[in-house]
């Protein structure tokens, strides 16, 4: 008797200990609660809403300037395995690096990204939006050209192949649309993105897969990647309102930490807001700590 | 004595009981969440989604999509049946003839036909991990991402709704899945209706998932719910007819010599850099043996070798390389019809590697025509045939004398 008393206990302990919370399965549904979602999501019931929380005023347009530096020393560059066409992308047989880590004179960082995130129309400047011009994206010696492409989803990336041999540029974008052409040598194509993205997209080749590059369509104008000088510049962002801006680097995915004007932001999720002021020209000097790219 | 006996007895078959009870009760199957892309959207952010969180965004999905028994939720609203679903556009009546444990109805058709036929390799989400998939190669498609390999549309297009019935009709020779050719039509379309409410539901929970962690809270405004997320992911469906790849240029030869001639075109442009470019992943024999570490978009994340154990401790298959197609062994897994083959070629093929063919825009450009993709058609067509594909001459001479 005592024993089989004892395994029961043992068996029920069992079940009470493997059972942990750890949400999501079907049994934490509440039924009202979802019944109560289920009757507002019928034909748009609840609030043709307020929006978020009080109407902001835009009092004109602002620019603003800004150079990356990296503070710290680089990490080893690393090098790239090339096991094709090795007369054309490596040629001399001299070693390809990753451009993941571009750093010019005065420790000037490349292709860091900044971009104002959720802006609505009202807050864009025309001349700020629906550009409709070819942006060129070539590629050579098996290298992209253009490491990190910021552009406005109006606008067309006329993609180039300017070696020898045929390349294809996959696109791997889920919401301005997937793309994947084979280019011949001295071929184009045109990519039109359908909407933005949230975040730089990569580009990639199949047939030589060392290949890599990033390209952030967006709704409006007002991104940039910072050149081999560091340098980048938004203009005609909305001043008097709280703007939002992104800092993406293709290492660290959003920038988690980074020196703004010499004071040290740790950034959640790589957002800083700031408001403008009409006319102004702000200047960022922004240094990314070296540790963040490790 | 006897006492002990009986008391030990009754305990026995107490505790037998107990467990039958306990054991014998069948868990209805459950919709489970994107745990793959919950992993990868907190190694973003460098932020947990949190357990209240994932309560949220399972009660969203009940609210929006129902249950694997249930798919459109019969709550009421002023007496009368109002579904979510069906003012979507969804067809709710095959919904249910495809949800549900399997079973027949008051006329004696099939009811669970999705249970029946398709989620022991699909799984009950839609997800790929059914209970037979960790033993299938290819592995079973996941819905949930809404990308299909098998379509007549462009690259970033949804299937149409004849290309998933004839996925269902024809199967894909040369994987696991297989022809359903013998069941009733009403019950095939009933299966293609749920696989696409599979695909909407799947793509949501990524949306969700991902807003989840991009903004720190689940959304639950029907306005970014219903019209943000769940409207343009049904419409894609819809305007997939739209999308449909027709050449201009037909098909066609008047003899046998014209054949003949179009497949050697063919075979120049399949090896040129400047033509197909086709040996560059395909391989210089056509073997598929070109290009062989690169993945689709369903294997790839899992290969990521920071978060590839993680992943599999949430049950993903563990991740395999693309190959490319063999192309002597004349198995076409998405049509062998010489259109099915033009389509691969002139779109690509959709969450893989294989690449659009980019037109010439003149006569004298780089690029291809539309006549230079039937040429490579007409060749990948005739190479099983070639010598190279056959078994040698002299071991075939062998084996008749021995015997």
């Amino acid at each position: 008797m005592k024993s089989i008393t004892s395994i029961f206990l043992c068996l029920s302990l069992l079940l009470l200990v493997g059972c942990e919370h750890r949400g999501g399965s079907a049994a934490d549904v509440d039924a009202t609660e979802a019944r109560q979602l289920y009757l507002t999501l019928l034909s748009g019931e609840a609030g043709a809403d307020a929006g978020s929380g009080a109407a902001q005023q835009r009092s004109g347009w602002a620019t603003i300037r800004g150079t990356v530096r990296l503070d710290g020393d680089p990490p080893p560059p690393k090098q790239l395995t090339v096991n094709r066409d090795t007369e054309v992308c490596a040629p001399g047989g001299a070693a390809v690096y990753s451009q993941d880590v571009v750093v010019g004179s005065a420790d000037a960082l490349a292709n860091l990204v900044v971009y104002a995130r959720d802006l609505s129309n009202d807050n864009v400047h025309p001349d700020a939006q629906g550009d409709a011009s070819e942006v060129i994206f070539d590629q050579r010696e098996c290298i992209f050209l253009s490491h990190v492409q910021v552009m406005q989803k109006t606008q067309k990336l006329k993609i180039l192949n300017s070696d020898p041999v045929g390349h294809n540029t996959n696109i791997a974008a889920s919401k301005a649309g997937t793309f994947n052409q084979n280019i011949s040598p001295g071929g184009s194509a045109i990519y039109q993105p359908v909407a933005s993205e949230s975040q730089p997209a990569g580009v990639s080749c199949s047939i030589h897969p060392w290949m890599r590059a990033y390209v952030l369509p967006l709704d409006n104008a007002y991104g940039a990647a910072s050149e081999q000088d560091g340098t980048f510049e938004i203009a005609n962002l909305p001043a008097g309102i709280e703007i939002e801006l992104q800092f993406w680097h293709e290492v660290t995915g959003n920038v988690p930490e980074l020196v703004i004007n010499g004071k040290s932001e740790k950034l959640n999720r790589g957002r800083y807001k700031l408001t403008l002021q009409p006319d102004e020209q702000l200047v960022l000097d922004l240094a990314l700590p070296a540790a963040t790219l490790r | 004595m006897l006492r002990n006996w009986i008391d030990r007895s009754l305990a026995l078959l107490l505790a037998v009981v107990g467990l039958a009870c306990w054991g014998c009760h069948a868990p209805q199957p459950e919709f489970h969440l994107n745990e793959i892309e919950i992993i990868e959207q907190q190694a973003a952010v460098s932020e947990e989604i949190t357990p209240e969180q994932r309560d949220q965004i399972a009660t969203v999905l009940y609210a929006m999509f129902g249950t694997p028994d249930a798919p459109d939720n019969p709550w009421e609203r002023e007496g009368a049946h109002v579904s979510l679903l069906a003012e979507q556009g969804f067809n709710v009546d095959l919904l249910r003839m495809a949800a549900g444990p399997v079973g027949s109805d008051e006329q004696g058709n099939t009811t669970g036909l999705y249970r029946l036929h398709c989620s022991h390799c699909h799984g009950i989400t839609g997800d790929g991990r059914g209970p037979t998939a960790a033993f299938l190669n290819p592995y079973p498609r996941d819905y949930r991402q809404g990308v299909f390999k098998a379509k007549s549309t462009e690259l970033a297009a949804k299937p149409t709704h004849a290309d998933l019935k004839r996925t269902l009709v024809e199967g894909f020779p040369g994987t696991a899945m297989p022809s359903f050719k013998l069941l009733k039509d009403i019950e095939l379309e009933a299966l293609v209706e749920y696989v696409k409410y599979l695909t909407v539901r799947g793509e949501t929970e990524i949306e969700l998932i991902f807003l989840t962690s991009d903004e720190g809270e689940v959304p639950t405004d029907p306005a970014v719910l219903v019209d943000e997320i769940l409207k343009p992911r049904v419409e894609a469906w819809k305007i997939a007819e739209e999308k449909v790849v027709h050449p201009v240029t037909p098909q066609s030869f008047a003899s046998e010599a014209e054949k003949l001639a179009s497949i050697e075109r063919g075979r120049t442009l399949f090896y040129a850099d400047t033509g197909g470019n086709c040996a560059s992943c395909h391989g210089n024999l056509a073997l598929g043996d070109g290009q062989l570490n690169l993945y689709d978009m369903w294997n790839e994340p899992i290969a990521n070798p920071e978060l590839e154990a993680a992943f599999l401790a949430v049950g993903a298959l563990p991740p395999r390389y693309l190959k490319p197609r063999n192309l002597r062994q004349g198995v076409y897994r998405f049509g062998r019809r010489p259109i099915d083959i033009y389509r691969r070629i002139y779109v690509g093929i959709a969450g893989a590697q294989m690449p659009a063919a980019t037109l010439k825009t003149s006569d004298e450009g780089p690029g291809v025509s539309e006549q230079d993709i039937w040429d490579i058609v007409n060749y990948v067509q005739s190479l099983p045939y070639e010598p190279l594909s056959l078994p040698p001459e002299l071991e075939r001479a062998g084996l008749r004398e021995r015997l």
